[in-house]
């Protein structure tokens, strides 16, 4: 496949411009929007394939599954089932993470290049954008994309004069964070309980009406018009460390700048958080930070020279997740924060699993007790107990496993803090008049 | 195919079948390993994490990884552990967490001593309770007369729902909410609509679903006496479990039969019971006075003396009539006292017809009789003018699950087992095994139905001529139904023909057969069903000749009545009208009734013998599928009570039951077999029908006598009403001596294992003693290229299925005696007539105007409902009225006179 000599190094971020309307098409297809597709159509699915496998591009929603082996367990040729699906998790709930949100607001097309990009690539038939449904912004603007789309044969039958027919639509969520698991997304489109599904079968073989499936995170999608447009080796070139490609990371919390930047996989923690971000507030030090999200274990700043890099992040014990770091603060009670969030996956558990539906509001439970100063030393004991009881492999899907990551490893790092709360009997962190407000409550 | 492997628990070697998962695997083994959402019947899901193991890769492997065993197939050389620790904490942590929420009112709960939670928290070793919080309450809901709702002990398992609605097909049960808080229930209170909703109360592991009739008169599982029994609310047989105390008949449950029920019921034969407590029931023997409103109670002398006056008097001319809910044996004792010649059925003719042209077709060769079993593995079914769902309750269970084997096949495709059944969900989608249903009305399978064709009796008749035609001559040249229905008949490996003899029509049934025959002859695989009327239809229809049915026997005996009818185990009322009843018994000098309620024919005898129910009787019953099955008594009988052949053995010569059995092989060769359900041997081992620590029975009379009466003995059979003699559980330890108990176990009970839950775990290697899975009676006297019988009357199909009069059956209405039951009653309809519009048009009456149907017999006057599923043409009246209704019939609306105005 010949390549775009002219390769950025922002992909993602590179059509989004101070107009207002960067999002529309003639602004998209004015900075070579659709021209990935184009050149997708010029060689066959297999061929397509081949370069995403060869662009070592790993799924951008969290786990880092590559995307490449993920798309080759569709069943290919004539005895293919069909209709096969393609559908974008765009169901972006993870508190800390916001970073779909930017592309699904201002680059609405990018991510439909990328689906039908994908549809090409597996034979599918129809694509689906399940997107949540608080983001009204992004969901007009992709609707009237679609529309733009669909006006301009860029979908619909014989797309662009190929022989090649796609239909896109966009589902927009009753809202529950376990839809962005991708079975349960898939039993949500299907008009279903939210429930994760049991794999095997995988969605590739059998997923959205037992049919072939595919479901993506919308910053991988992003990603495919590039390494077409570009090629897979541009695109592994980006990377600092191992992986490929650029991602947008964030950082909220008490940091000067806090925001979303495209910045080369592999980044430094440290330079995201210092030379993007800020650092810290003036008179807060950073106590602590989650690098990926909500669902991922503490890190601390002896860290800030690991690589945001999937392998990396791995083996300092958390996750990359979706790459939106949390910072904590030292003024900020480390209990309060693992207790909001335990409570938040509590609230979002479907209700299927024993191990997060009492696991976890018992969870919570014992976090509100030790907050509020009532808490016994036992308590640590059992929570640990629960974190090694919602451990991967014990639930039926990844939900508890990631929502006890930042208290199993609150309890290691920030321990004292737990013992501080159950000897003192109240939160250290709190006002005294504060803590008593609590406890009247 | 199924293959033997080698699994190694706790390193030791195990030969299990790799065709199950692991979980299923270890319980075979009797293993104790707690589980909640796993269910034999159900399959696997993982939800509730109950049953996790550590599995090793290796022998060398100490690490091992946690795996739910009821999730992972069982392979060879597997190794796995229940004892390490690491699991062993895991599923105590678990069922602590389940626990979290759950009351601590076991002893104000019906599931207590009963319960599967109970059994598994002591499996799990949760002994302390460490959740500090509060426990989330819910609301609880009415779910109708058959299910008390009590949702703060649910433990979210999932069973219900998935009971409910994947496998029953029902939809007004649902799970709402989540976290925590999960609740499953109605979306508003109101009645469960399934028929098949009772089975939650066993579904169910913990107290949320429990039997409410049970409620009404509650004791606790380790005092109830218990046996095995059949049911006898329809023709399929289910096996049952009868629970009594204190001469009062508790609760039915489920008894694992894999080639009938295996572990559903229908809400019929669950909650039918109470005939046997109503107050209106036969308890002594009454003579009709010489004054009006006179009875007087005799003695057993005065009783057979007044009996053999009136059987041996000059110029006596006794006449029988046996029943079809009556047993095999005592329809043969009324059959020898009054001779072959004497002896009628309590059917009408067209009945009897269709019962004796079965029972002759199943000679043949050419015919083989499906198991429900063998249903639900079958491929693809043709059901044809009968309702099973209200006919044959259980039966349409086993459809429904017969459409979801194009599902497993896709699921096999992709490797996935047939027991992973949120997978095999996912995958089947709406892809069904085809069901092809001809009926008059959309039914309970529509839902389910590939095809669905709607047409009065007349059309139903020549579409399936025509397909006999089209499997005769296969061409293009026939109608696009007769193609469609062919072609997926023909596609399956092992296609069903099911129908019934509800529809009273022996054209119809003997098309039906010969359909099946040509069906066989391209499949060799293909199989026949044929629901009857009642539980010994078909055992009946083998005593009699042809015509000795009612009609018959009216019309014979108008102008010369008997001297002397003995009616048995059956109401005339129920058949014709009352006019027509009253008249003629009127006639008859004697009449003596057996029986054990009091029916309204019960109330014109002149002599009353107080018959036994079946729950105080052994008897043998020939279900649809002409399989013997015996039942067992689980109570003494009451006052002056005997089984109806006891009452006549002083007569007949037959005075015990060797002696019926063998009445029975001369008249009746097909049901030889029989013997082998004799049993009278209990020198060497009996069973306890009781539990081992049934309790409070020294106090259980004490308001009557404060010394404790000995048990009743029971003769007849190896089973002791009392708790003296082997427990249920250790029957199957005997199963390989010489000293084999015959009788089914009496009970589920085992060391850890108190729920009647552990059936799941019995069911699938309990002691299986061939007789006690019945006996299949044409298998073995097939001879070979015996042919179908030729219909030889065409006369016989003046069938009652007039043209467009059709019956209407339900299945709270359809049987004599769970109308009896209280529960049962309060779920019965409004009477009326349904039509669609065009016909309502043609009557020119409105929904809700009352149309008039005249016959010879019977004339009814009833509102009707527009139900536009209904074929043209036709009308549907419900089946008790409908079977009243003689020759002549004349449909009318009330308004027809101002019509025509």
């Amino acid at each position: 496949m010949s390549h775009s000599v002219h390769a950025p190094n922002n992909p993602l971020t590179r059509f989004i411009t101070q107009d207002e309307n960067c999002w529309q098409l003639n602004q998209y297809q004015m900075q070579g929007g659709y021209d990935g597709l184009k050149r997708a159509l010029t060689v066959s699915g297999p061929a397509v394939l081949d370069e995403i496998k060869e662009s070592n591009l790993r799924g951008r929603g969290g786990a880092g599954f590559p995307t490449g082996l993920k798309w080759s367990f569709v069943p290919q040729g004539d005895d293919a089932p069909h209709p096969k699906y393609m559908i974008v998790n765009a169901d972006e709930m993870e508190p800390g993470a916001y970073k779909d949100r930017l592309l699904l607001e201002k680059t609405p097309h990018q991510i439909i290049e990328g689906l039908i990009i994908g549809g090409y690539t597996l034979d599918a038939d129809i694509g689906y954008i399940f997107i949540r449904g608080d983001y009204y912004t992004a969901i007009k603007h992709i609707e009237i994309a679609l529309k733009e789309c669909y006006d301009n044969n860029l979908l619909g039958k014989n797309i662009l004069g190929s022989a090649f027919n796609f239909e896109i639509h966009i589902h927009t969520s009753a809202g529950r964070y376990i839809c962005g698991e991708e079975t349960a997304l898939i039993n949500s489109l299907e008009g279903k309980r939210a429930n994760p599904r049991a794999k095997p079968p995988f969605p590739q073989v059998a997923g959205l009406w037992g049919k072939p499936t595919i479901v993506n995170n919308v910053e991988t999608y992003c990603n495919l018009p590039h390494i077409i447009n570009f090629g897979a080796s541009w695109f592994k070139s980006l990377g600092r460390f191992k992986d490929a490609g650029t991602k947008i990371f964030g950082v909220s919390g008490r940091v000067k700048t806090p925001g979303l930047w495209e910045l080369p996989m592999g980044t430094p923690i440290g330079e995201i958080i210092d030379n993007y971000a800020g650092g810290m507030c003036d008179g807060y030090k950073l106590k602590g930070f989650l690098p990926g999200g909500g669902s991922t274990d503490f890190l601390l700043e002896k860290h800030f020279d690991t690589p945001m890099d999937y392998d990396e992040i791995g083996k300092q014990k958390s996750r990359m997740g979706t790459g939106t770091i949390i910072i904590l603060d030292d003024k900020y009670c480390p209990v309060a924060m693992v207790l909001n969030l335990v409570k938040f996956f509590a609230q979002e558990s479907c209700g299927w699993c024993t191990p997060c539906r009492e696991g976890l509001p018992w969870a919570q439970v014992l976090l509100e007790k030790i907050e509020q100063g009532k808490g016994e030393l036992s308590d640590i004991k059992q929570l640990e107990d629960l974190c090694k009881f919602a451990a991967p492999g014990n639930t039926f899907c990844a939900l508890a496993p990631g929502a006890v990551e930042p208290l199993q490893s609150a309890l290691i790092y920030f321990r004292d803090d737990f013992e501080l709360h159950i000897s003192q009997k109240s939160c250290p962190y709190c006002s005294e008049a504060y803590s008593e407000d609590i406890n009247d409550q | 195919m199924t293959n033997k492997v080698t699994l190694y628990v706790d390193n030791i070697a195990y030969q299990v079948s790799d065709d199950i998962n692991l979980l299923q695997a270890c319980l075979n083994l009797n293993m104790d390993l707690p589980y909640f959402c796993w269910h034999p019947a159900m399959g696997s899901v993982g939800a509730c994490r109950q049953c996790a193991v550590m599995q090793y890769q290796n022998e060398e492997d100490t690490r091992g990884r946690l795996v739910m065993s009821c999730m992972t197939p069982v392979t060879d050389g597997m190794r796995i552990s229940l004892k390490n620790e690491k699991a062993h904490t895991f599923r105590a942590t678990n069922i602590e967490a389940i626990m979290t929420n759950h009351p601590h009112d076991c002893p104000v709960c019906e599931e207590g001593g009963d319960c599967h939670l109970q059994d598994m928290t002591l499996l799990s070793c949760h002994i302390k309770r460490r959740y500090p919080g509060t426990k989330r309450t819910h609301n609880n809901q009415y779910l109708g007369p058959f299910l008390n709702h009590e949702m703060n002990r649910c433990i979210g398992c999932y069973r219900c729902v998935r009971f409910y609605r994947d496998y029953c097909g029902g939809d007004d049960l649902n799970v709402f909410a989540s976290k925590n808080n999960i609740y499953f229930g109605r979306a508003e209170p109101g009645t469960l609509e399934n028929e098949f909703s009772g089975n939650l109360a066993e579904v169910c592991p913990t107290g949320v679903f429990t039997d409410k009739p049970f409620s009404q008169h509650y004791i606790r599982k380790w005092d109830l006496q218990t046996s095995p029994s059949i049911c006898t609310h329809c023709s399929i047989g289910c096996n049952t479990y009868a629970a009594e105390r204190g001469g009062k008949l508790r609760k039915i449950n489920n008894r694992h039969h894999p080639d009938i029920n295996g572990h559903f019921l229908c809400d019929r034969g669950r909650f039918g019971y109470e005939h046997a407590n109503i107050d209106n029931k036969t308890t002594h023997v009454w003579l009709r006075g010489d004054q009006e409103h006179q009875t007087n109670i005799l003695s057993y002398n005065q009783t057979h003396m007044k009996l053999a006056q009136w059987i041996n008097e000059p110029n006596a001319h006794v006449i029988g009539i046996g029943s079809v809910r009556a047993s095999i044996e005592n329809n043969a004792a009324l059959h020898k006292l009054v001779g072959a010649k004497n002896f009628y059925a309590g059917i009408k003719q067209v009945e009897l017809s269709q019962l004796q042209f079965l029972a002759k077709a199943y000679k043949s060769s050419q015919i083989s009789l499906s198991s429900l079993k063998e249903i639900e593995h079958s491929d693809a079914v043709f059901l044809i003018g009968e309702d099973v769902t209200q006919t044959a309750p259980r039966l349409a269970l086993s459809i429904r699950q017969m459409t979801k084997n194009e599902g497993l096949k896709k699921a096999a495709e992709l490797g996935i087992k047939p027991w992973q059944d949120e997978a095999v969900r996912n995958i089947r989608q709406e892809d069904k095994s085809p069901l092809i249903i001809i009926n008059t009305h959309n039914t309970r399978l529509s839902d389910v139905a590939k095809y669905n064709i709607n047409l009065s009796p007349d059309k139903q008749l020549s579409l399936l001529l025509e397909i006999e035609q089209y499997l005769k001559n296969p061409h293009n040249d026939y109608s696009d139904a007769t193609l469609k229905i062919t072609q997926a008949l023909l596609k399956a490996d092992r296609p069903t023909i099911i129908t019934g003899t509800y529809n009273f029509d022996v054209t119809l049934l003997s098309t039906c057969l010969r359909v099946s025959v040509l069906l066989k002859q391209h499949k060799t695989h293909s199989g026949f069903y044929c629901a009857t009327s009642s539980i010994n239809a078909l055992g009946l229809s083998l005593f009699c000749q042809p015509e000795q049915d009612l009609d018959n026997l009216i019309f014979q005996t108008e102008e010369k009545p008997p001297s002397s009818l003995i009616i048995m185990e059956t109401d005339l009322y129920r058949y014709y009208s009352n006019e027509k009843i009253t008249s003629w018994l009127n006639k008859i000098k004697n009449i003596i009734v057996i029986d054990h309620i009091i029916t309204d024919t019960v109330k014109m005898a002149d002599l009353v013998l107080p018959a036994s129910s079946l729950f105080e009787q052994d008897a043998t019953w020939l279900n649809a599928e002409a399989r013997m099955q015996h039942s067992y008594a689980v109570m003494p009988m009451e006052k002056m009570r005997q089984t109806s052949w006891q009452w006549l053995c002083q007569h007949n010569l037959l005075e015990d039951n060797q002696a019926i059995v063998k009445y029975i092989q001369d008249i009746a060769p097909q049901l030889t077999p029989m013997s082998q359900f004799l049993q009278n041997d209990k020198t060497h081992f009996s069973v306890a029908r009781q539990a081992m620590r049934s309790s409070a029975r020294t106090a259980f009379y004490a308001n009557i006598d404060v010394k404790e009466y000995a048990p009743k003995k029971d003769n007849k059979s190896q089973l002791n009403f009392s708790m003296e003699g082997l427990p249920a559980f250790r029957q199957s330890t005997l199963n390989n001596s010489q000293h084999k108990i015959n009788t089914p176990i009496t009970g589920v009970w085992s060391p850890k294992w108190n729920s009647h839950q552990a059936i799941n775990k019995a069911g699938y290697n309990s002691c299986k003693i061939d007789i006690n899975l019945g006996i299949k009676i044409f298998d073995d006297l097939k001879p070979k290229h015996s042919k179908l019988p030729k219909l030889q009357d065409p006369s016989h199909s003046s069938s009652l299925a007039h043209t467009i009069v059709c019956p209407q059956h339900h299945i709270y209405t359809n049987d004599e005696l769970a109308g009896y039951a209280n529960s049962i009653q309060q779920l019965v309809p409004k009477l009326a007539i349904s039509l669609n519009q065009n016909m309502s048009n043609k009557l020119s009456v409105k929904s809700g105007e009352s149309i008039n149907i005249n016959s010879d017999d019977y004339c009814l006057s009833l509102p009707c409902t527009i139900n536009d599923t209904i074929a043209d043409d036709i009308i549907l009246v419900p089946i008790n009225e409908f079977i009243k209704l003689g020759s002549n019939i004349q449909v009318s609306s009330i308004t027809d006179g101002e019509h025509n105005e």
